[in-house]
């Protein structure tokens, strides 16, 4: 705790000027108005028309929030694990100084480079479709695939693909984070002769924590509000079957499509809470786990 | 209050960025919001715009000048082709300046939405009946009649039902681009090599099945298991209205209420589960698979399905992308002994009833000119159908190619047998989107035909009473 | 020594055979961008038939008179710009979270954090409203402008935790010395965190060159459109789509990003001595 080097409170404020600025111009107005909208009737022409707790009430009823906030869930539980395991198992292997290594990271960052252009569902149809290059793989060991990415059951989980081929993101980040472990721990570590994998969970891994914890939480929030894949994929539809269709999707088309602002709104502020509560339990379970050096 | 706390940020950004920006842009001491952040704009702009920017501003100029934007959707094909209508428009009015928003179908109505919201539309813009009725319905959308009265738009030589397709409840708010019908393209050459007889030009649902049956027959004995006879239309409700409209009814009433009855929908999946089951459109998945299909990539082009339903004004798209089939252009299927299905579409022109009184009689003008002169019909053709103005035809006749003319013969000989058809209510894209919704879940065999049409029939209700309120 | 070999081999072969896989799609896509429309949906061979180069000379030639260069140097304009904004604002803002003794620090970094959560959908609308007021509708302004003011909270956060992990100790030094805080950040505390910024200079420029969504909504006139909003114009489903343009400009727009990704990386990933931040 050595924070007393910074004694002048004010001086923060300085620092956070920029950010307050932008808070209050850019982003408060912004949230404060759709929280408005939440309470109203809004069809984005005509004036807002309060009806207090309406929007929430029919959300309350209506299935196609249950089934996307069903769809969501498994979205973010199925994908992120797989996602983030990926990336830091990539990162740990493309750590080190090596012939080639550059060019791999590069490689294997590539698909995240690609974000969700128009191409990518092309792409992903050309592989997950009936005569998709998986099927034709399944067909020499003579198994007969199915349509995988207009299945109602096997939809879903070509997206979550779609998330898991997409891991560049954090596994740059954890390269970053990989870099700051000090060489000489790991050196004083070999020479009281642990293994590699032993080395890792007791040195990489607890030092890593941080890097860890942000991309658990970066990676949270953005799978809440996954929107692209599907809109790309599905057409902005959610089909087959409303089997992809995302929180956020949902909440786009009654949006934009059928100018419910209002409803989105009340959408919009259910999923902030959901977001929150599971973020703040994670920030709590944070404190217990994650290592600071201050 | 908001103006003051958005304006905050732009002062600080122009104050902090006036040290960079001296150098390549002229002193700007004027400390003015707006003339600030024009030039950050200009430094945020490519040089050659703002220098060009420059150049035009300091040539001499009329003093009524007007600036309209102009957008419409499609492909860089169109894109190019209208560039130059709108081009030649400035030609001839040189105190209107034409600025082009295009934009990809799906970006455009996004865009739209958005744009609505701010009461920042395009001055001039084209509109499809499938959301027409959720702009005119919230006021969004300029009434025409004014600007014919005052002569900006010459309707000497359309036609009254052409006129009125773009009419809500008597009052003119669009004007058709063309004149359209559904129809069906049909892969003659398919047809000959498995052998089966295709449909004739007047075909009705029976045929379907019988025609629809041998194909399945002679498809299996080809080993081409994974094509089929037509596309799964259950769940387009293009095609289902005119099933309606055979049937007697309109989905939606001439005053905006629901106008099919539940018959209407469960006779229509019950047909189509039967087509599926029988093999005469695809499966669930298949059809889902390709819903998202360009026109490249679709069901028709990989000879998935031997027939295809369209608009017929596309049926020059068709053949010069797909120039080794033989194409030939038969009617929706009709039902035999009841009422016609037939009636005129296609996309229409509009004007933002938010717009300065000066830029929508700008846009009025470039609409006349669009619809109505040689030398935009030249360029424009048959794109968006038939064009609606039929004195001008003989302009355009001697232009058509083989397609074009086919095009043609079909939207005359249909022009004699449709009959108007009501305009959508508002909500109908929230109808048409819980239709696709339903009809895939009944595809899927998630939902029996019974249970869905009832679920459709009471929702669809519901959201046009919802609308209207 | 040859078991050394043996596992360099071992572990090349296997990160080329995984990498090929993972790169699969983006390899197709690059050999669809020498084949002809028909051939791409047609053709069932991985390799061009008869390789064109037509797709490329197509592609560039872009949108409604503009050359896909213009879009190209409008995205590399706005990129910059982005970039510069977001690491001057975010990195004052992380280093006060991180390192300075405030009474509303947490509350603030939980506002912060909050800012992240609301979907962009709902805010667009509001936002749009205004800055469509400002009269900055179809300028590259509201989507430049707001990263000067840190409104990107994930950068703020990625390099709040990156601040964190950088010793006290290190910054004691200096003020000891009689530096004042301001020249303790810009002296001490930016060239400690490099890597931090490098990163999110590189995820700003990613990002800005991907995102369709705002640049659709706010750009309207082709003359500023950017790679992203130009390749949503090669396909439409109403018409008829260039797909092989499509991908041509994909492999081209990717070229950049790459290239910026090789030679950052070591600045990225490697550009801190091993053991200067903790003691």
């Amino acid at each position: 705790m050595k924070r007393h080097v910074f004694n002048k409170p004010w001086e923060a404020y300085l620092f956070l000027l920029p950010w307050l600025v932008g808070l209050l111009s850019f982003t408060i107005i912004p949230i404060i108005m759709s929280l408005y909208f939440s309470f109203t009737r809004y069809d984005m022409a005509n004036s807002p028309l309060w009806i207090g707790m309406g929007n929430y009430m029919t959300m309350y009823k209506d299935p196609r929030v249950w089934k996307s906030i069903s769809v969501t869930f498994r979205y973010v539980l199925l994908g992120i694990p797989f996602q983030l395991s990926f990336a830091l198992f990539l990162a740990v292997i493309l750590k080190k100084q090596r012939a080639g290594v550059r060019i791999y990271r590069a490689v294997y960052y590539l698909p995240s480079l690609f974000g969700g252009s128009v191409a990518v569902a092309l792409l992903w149809r050309q592989i997950f479709n009936k005569e998709g290059i998986i099927n034709r793989l399944l067909s020499l060991l003579s198994i007969e695939g199915k349509n995988w990415i207009a299945s109602p059951d096997t939809a879903l989980y070509t997206l979550i693909l779609l998330s898991i081929w997409q891991f560049g993101s954090s596994m740059v980040i954890f390269l970053g984070g990989l870099q700051q472990i000090p060489q000489d721990l790991y050196e004083a570590g070999s020479i009281d002769g642990a293994g590699k994998v032993r080395l890792f969970f007791t040195i990489t891994l607890p030092l890593l924590t941080p890097m860890v914890f942000f991309n658990l939480i970066m990676t949270i929030i953005n799978a809440f509000q996954a929107f692209t894949p599907s809109y790309i994929i599905s057409g902005g539809t959610g089909s087959p079957v409303d089997s992809t269709l995302f929180y956020t999707l949902y909440l786009y088309i009654n949006g934009f499509k059928q100018f419910k602002m209002g409803y989105a709104s009340a959408m919009a502020w259910v999923l902030l809470v959901i977001i929150a509560a599971v973020t703040g339990v994670m920030f709590g379970i944070g404190k217990k786990w994650v290592y600071y050096d201050d | 209050m908001k103006r003051m706390l958005s304006s905050i940020p732009a002062l600080i950004i122009c104050l902090s960025l006036a040290v960079g920006c001296a150098g390549n842009s002229p002193a700007q001491t004027n400390s003015s919001q707006s003339a600030a952040a024009q030039s950050e704009s200009a430094a945020l702009q490519p040089a050659e715009q703002s220098a060009s920017a420059v150049a035009e501003s300091e040539s001499a100029q009329p003093v009524e000048n007007v600036e309209i934007r102009a957008a419409w959707w499609g492909d860089t094909g169109r894109n190019d082709l209208y560039q130059q209508i709108t081009g030649r428009f400035e030609a001839d009015n040189p105190d209107v300046k034409v600025i082009c928003e295009p934009v990809s179908w799906t970006d455009y109505w996004d865009k739209l939405a958005v744009q609505t919201s701010s009461n920042n539309a395009p001055d001039f813009m084209g509109m499809h009946p499938q959301y027409a009725a959720d702009y005119i319905g919230r006021g969004k959308i300029e009434p025409l009649q004014q600007y014919i009265d005052s002569g900006a738009l010459n309707m000497e030589g359309w036609p009254e039902g052409v006129i009125n397709t773009g009419s809500v409840n008597g009052t003119l708010y669009m004007l058709a681009m063309g004149v359209t019908f559904s129809s069906v393209f049909v892969n003659d050459g398919l047809f000959e090599q498995l052998g089966v007889t295709k449909p004739g030009f007047d075909w009705n649902w029976d045929d379907m099945k019988t025609i629809g049956t041998d194909t399945r027959a002679k498809l299996d004995a080809a080993g081409m298991d994974s094509s089929w006879f037509m596309a799964d239309l259950s769940n387009n409700l293009n095609s289902w209205r005119y099933f309606v409209r055979q049937n007697g009814h309109e989905i939606y009433t001439a005053d905006g209420e629901i106008g099919f009855t539940l018959e209407d929908v469960t006779d229509w999946w019950t047909m189509y589960t039967e087509f599926r089951q029988l093999g005469i459109v695809p499966d669930a998945a298949t059809t889902t698979e390709y819903s998202t299909a360009t026109l490249e990539d679709s069901l028709f082009s990989r000879d998935k399905v031997l027939a295809i339903l369209v608009p017929v004004n596309q049926f020059k798209l068709y053949s010069t992308t797909f120039p080794d089939k033989k194409l030939s252009i038969i009617r929706n299927p009709s039902a035999a002994g009841k009422a016609v299905g037939e009636f005129p579409e296609g996309a229409h022109f509009a004007i933002s009833s938010a717009s300065a009184p000066e830029k929508k009689a700008a846009a009025a003008r470039l609409m006349n000119f669009w619809i109505n002169s040689a030398a935009s019909l030249e360029l424009f053709g048959l794109d968006q159908g038939v064009p609606g103005n039929t004195s001008l035809s003989d302009s355009y006749m001697p232009n058509l190619d083989e397609y074009q003319l086919q095009i043609y013969d079909f939207v005359e000989k249909l022009s004699e047998i449709g009959t108007p058809s009501t305009f959508p209510a508002a909500g109908a894209t929230e109808v048409d989107a819980l239709f696709k919704s339903i009809a895939e879940s009944i595809s899927f065999e998630q939902t029996t035909v019974e249970d869905g049409a009832q679920q459709f029939f009471e929702q669809a209700k519901t959201i046009v009473a919802d609308n209207k309120s | 020594m040859t078991k050394r070999r043996v596992n360099s081999i071992i572990f090349h072969v296997l990160i080329i055979l995984f990498g090929f896989t993972m790169l699969y799609p983006l390899l197709w896509m690059l050999m669809a961008s020498f084949k002809t429309n028909q051939e791409i949906f047609a053709g069932v061979n991985f390799f061009p038939e008869n390789p064109t180069l037509g797709n490329y000379a197509s592609g560039f030639k872009g949108v409604s008179g503009y050359s896909f260069f213009r879009f190209i140097g409008n995205s590399f304009l706005l990129a910059a710009v982005c970039i510069v904004g977001n690491i001057a604002s975010c990195s004052m803002a992380a280093f006060a979270f991180a390192k300075l003794d405030f009474r509303l620090n947490k509350f603030l970094f939980s506002v912060m954090m909050v800012t992240l959560m609301l979907p962009f959908h709902v805010r667009l609308i509001p936002q749009y409203i205004v800055f469509n007021g400002m009269g900055w509708i179809d300028t590259f302004l509201p989507l430049a402008v707001p990263k000067f003011f840190a409104t990107e909270g994930f950068f703020i956060f990625l390099l709040t935790q990156y601040m964190r992990g950088i010793s006290n100790e290190l910054l004691e030094a200096p003020r000891i010395d009689g530096c004042s805080t301001w020249q303790i950040f810009l002296y001490f505390m930016l060239p400690l965190s490099l890597p931090g910024l490098m990163t999110i200079g590189i995820f700003t420029f990613i990002w800005t060159w991907n995102d369709f969504f705002s640049q659709m909504i706010y750009i309207s006139n082709p003359i500023r459109f950017t790679v992203s909003v130009a390749l949503r114009m090669f396909v439409d489903t109403t018409g008829q789509s260039t797909w092989g343009a499509l991908f041509a400009m994909s492999c081209v727009s990717l070229v950049p990003l790459f290239a910026l990704f090789i030679g950052f990386q070591r600045y990225l990933i490697e550009g801190i001595a091993a053991g200067g931040i903790k003691g």
